[in-house]
């Protein structure tokens, strides 16, 4: 019932992940697996696309949490895009506004990376 | 009276001596004696006297003797349990033992030997008593060899020969005794007769041993050569007791029939060698099919019985490769196993690069769209030879449980051993068998991980239920109710007060990230520095930027905490309050709701300043009748079947229309509200409300 899928795809450099479904404490660890293998590839640019999301619970939320410092020290960052209000205001909430990024697309997201490295 | 009492106990016990001394009597060890006595006896009282009734009457004596000696050896077998082969060893062993023997006496005896002829006709005591001596070794042989003929007959056996092996001993005993008859008349041709016939009854029975069938390939080869070299030994101690004079022509002075006993036993030794071999030679070209099947069977075996023994898949997966590699005898033996996200594991007992696991899962997702169900062979020619052994098929078996696909084996085989149908056949059980096992172990990991997390589910409620206040606190001018409802996976969600002098409370809600014991666990850890801090620092902003640098320290990185946290001063209504990451104040005063949301990120999000420099505090002073309602995202986030969410909308309305409620109703009205809401859907998270309302200064 409680259905969670995501897709992985790659433009250039910049790794963008799409979540599907609800993600929750039962779900979490495939998110978690996904940016764990970006991660051990060396690959720090992440976009996370919400636009199929319906729910995501605390521990949803954590495993952002759990790599963000990680990629940020190599200079990668984890960035949020399409997110529908409702979870919006579940990031928002809790802060998460004040820490990560947020986009309305995900070209926006990528452009952001792309002018950062110049 | 008294006299017949006494004679009484004393017939029985007279008779208790006579039973005893009867049962001792027929016991094997005095009868066995008391015979060889008695023998002896009527030979040295009628010492050479040539009388017919009296040497027919010893030879009868001898009968028993060897019987009970013939049984006992059996007996003994019972217990010491050699095996076939062994048998046949020491078969040769007394053979040549017995050579020897005879070769020494001979050579010893040689200078009273010299006249035989004229000590037969006049024997004297001293070669009585030689005779008497060599009679008994020969029966000795005889017992021996006939005991080990009986338990190789009966090893096995399926068929009844009691019958077969009944008659042959007694044509044995006629043909013996037969040679008392021979001063009376030409007693030769009763003799061979009966001899002649007793060998057909032997050669039946031993054409109907059965013992060799289940010998191994080698164990026969094995029995051959022994049968060969007992085959040697029998025809050369015929060849020399063939000649004219020997131990054997002593033999009659004391027995006559032992020595035509002797003869007939050594037909027997000639005989059964010969025909072991028969048998063993026409079987010999069914017995690998025969060992081969035997091995099937017992592997298997051998695999459901560890099926419910062995807990780790990898061991498991170890012993099915290694129950296949001994039954196809492949040494390329894989198996993959499809996991739920559809991906193969490979493994193998053969160490090897994960890049031909990656090529055989190619293979398998090229080759398997099509059917899924049946064995299938693949030609494999350039894909895969290792070292000096080449792989040119592949066998690919479907592991199938109800139905479905869990994984594959894969047999690697070079031309030489292509499985036939009947190795097919084999090869699906094998498959269904593993099946089983691998889907066992699936099941049974999953229900004792099942086991374990409700056990620690159980902990944790245990450890959420004390942390949590048991009774509502009455404060003068407040009105104070809170409800805590656990979710089965325990979800974090903590409320708490703490009285900080006699005007001032502390109030927390909060929801640690996480559920079960982790959560559990850091509830315990917020409540102690909540607890402590309260002590030492007044304003909530004070109080979360400290509980945050202690949270930080010891939270995992993807573990958070969302707190409000809030003063009140009960005689003032002054209240004062700040958020970390948590779920809005709701505030009603004059039937109007406010959501109050000072800034604020949940604990252990940020380590540095950004915590601090984003917190905000509120203060408020409260009027008589304000209500405020604090709660965990349980409320708002409570689902039903159509998977829709009660949401922050309805309970700002139930608070809106609960003007002059007291606390306790407008929590109940929540409940009641979020109970029709969610009718039959099972709640996933903590459900925590504390509602305060301001009475007023009483005076």
């Amino acid at each position: 019932m409680n259905e969670f899928n995501l897709n992985h795809k790659s433009i250039e450099d910049i790794n963008i992940i799409e979540l599907k479904g609800y993600l929750d404490a039962h779900t979490a660890p495939k998110l978690e697996n996904a940016i764990s293998n970006l991660v051990n590839s060396n690959q720090y640019k992440i976009v996370v696309n919400f636009s199929e999301l319906d729910y995501i619970s605390s521990a949803g939320l954590g495993v952002f949490m759990a790599f963000i410092e990680t990629v940020r020290n190599n200079g990668g960052d984890i960035k949020f895009s399409a997110m529908n209000e409702k979870i919006y205001k579940i990031f928002d909430l809790i802060g998460f506004p004040k820490i990560y990024e947020f986009y309305k697309s995900d070209e926006e997201a990528i452009q952001r990376f792309k002018s950062s490295e110049k | 009276m008294n006299f017949q009492t006494v004679t009484g106990k004393e017939s029985l016990k007279m008779f208790e001596l006579a039973l005893k001394l009867k049962k001792s009597l027929f016991s094997f060890r005095y009868n066995f004696i008391f015979l060889i006595i008695l023998f002896l006896l009527l030979k040295i009282t009628f010492l050479f006297k040539e009388n017919f009734v009296i040497s027919f009457t010893g030879d009868l004596i001898l009968i028993p003797i060897v019987y009970s000696f013939v049984k006992y050896l059996i007996r003994l077998q019972e217990k010491k349990k050699f095996s076939q082969i062994q048998l046949l060893l020491g078969f040769i062993k007394f053979e040549i033992f017995f050579i020897l023997f005879s070769e020494t006496s001979l050579y010893i005896l040689s200078p009273i030997l010299k006249d035989l002829k004229g000590l037969l006709v006049k024997p004297t005591i001293f070669i009585g008593l030689i005779s008497g001596f060599y009679t008994f070794v020969y029966l000795l042989f005889i017992s021996i060899i006939l005991a080990i003929l009986t338990i190789l007959f009966f090893t096995r056996q399926k068929k009844n020969i009691e019958r077969y092996y009944k008659t042959t001993i007694f044509l044995l005993i006629l043909g013996s005794l037969s040679s008392h008859f021979q001063k009376y008349f030409d007693a030769s041709f009763l003799e061979y007769t009966f001899g002649s016939l007793s060998v057909v009854f032997f050669i039946l029975m031993s054409y109907l041993n059965k013992w060799v069938i289940y010998l191994s390939r080698k164990e026969k080869i094995k029995v051959i050569i022994i049968c060969n070299i007992l085959l040697a030994i029998v025809i050369y101690s015929m060849i020399k007791s063939g000649d004219d004079t020997g131990i054997n022509d002593l033999i009659p002075i004391f027995s006559n029939a032992t020595l035509t006993a002797y003869k007939f036993i050594y037909a027997f030794a000639f005989v059964y060698p010969i025909i072991l071999q028969i048998l063993i030679i026409f079987q010999l070209p069914v017995t690998e099919v025969i060992e081969k099947k035997t091995s099937e069977v017992e592997s298997l075996q051998n695999l459901s019985q560890m099926i419910s023994k062995v807990l780790d898949i990898e061991e498991l997966v170890s012993i099915i490769i290694q129950t296949i590699e001994r039954i196809t005898s492949s040494r390329d033996v894989f198996i993959c196993l499809i996991d739920e996200k559809s991906n193969c594991k490979f493994y193998s007992n053969i160490s090897e690069s994960r890049n031909l696991f990656d090529r055989l899962s190619q293979l398998l997702t090229s080759k398997l769209n099509q059917s899924n169900e049946k064995i299938l062979e693949i030609d494999v020619n350039e894909f895969y030879s290792e070292e000096n052994r080449k792989i040119e098929k592949l066998i690919i078996i479907p592991l199938l449980y109800n139905q479905k696909l869990i994984g594959y084996i894969l047999i690697g085989k070079d031309r030489a051993s292509i499985p036939d149908e009947d190795d097919l056949n084999t090869l699906k059980s094998i498959g269904e068998y593993s099946a089983i096992a691998i889907q066992n172990h699936h099941l049974l990991q999953k229900s004792i991980e099942k086991e374990r997390l409700e056990k620690e589910l159980e902990v944790a409620r245990e450890v959420q239920k004390k942390l949590i206040p048991d009774k509502t606190p009455s404060i003068k001018n407040l009105d104070i109710a809170f409800s805590f409802i656990p979710a089965f996976e325990v979800g974090g969600d903590y409320i708490d007060y703490f009285q900080l002098d006699e005007e001032n409370f502390g109030f927390i809600v909060a929801d640690v990230s996480g559920k079960g014991i982790s959560a559990a666990f850091y509830m315990a850890e917020v409540k102690g520095i909540f607890e402590s801090l309260s002590k030492i620092l007044t304003n909530p902003k004070d109080i979360l930027i400290q509980a945050n640098k202690i949270l930080c320290k010891s939270l995992d990185r993807k573990s958070f905490v969302s707190v409000v946290y809030a003063t009140i001063n009960s005689k003032t209504g002054e209240i004062k309050f700040a958020r970390a990451g948590h779920c809005p104040v709701l505030f009603l005063r004059n039937s109007e709701v406010i959501e109050l949301l000072p800034s604020g990120i949940a604990i252990g999000l940020d380590h540095s300043k950004l915590f601090e420099n984003n917190l905000e505090e509120i203060s408020l002073q409260l009027q008589t009748n304000d209500l405020l309602v604090f709660y965990t995202d349980g409320v708002t986030e409570a689902r039903n079947q159509q998977l829709g969410e009660f949401g922050t909308e309805r309970l700002n309305e139930i608070v809106k229309q609960s003007m002059n409620k007291s606390s306790q109703a407008v929590i109940q009205k929540i409940i009641e509200e979020l109970t029709v809401f969610s009718k039959d859907y099972p709640q996933h998270d903590d459900i925590t409300l504390l509602a305060i309302k301001y009475l007023g200064e009483k005076k």
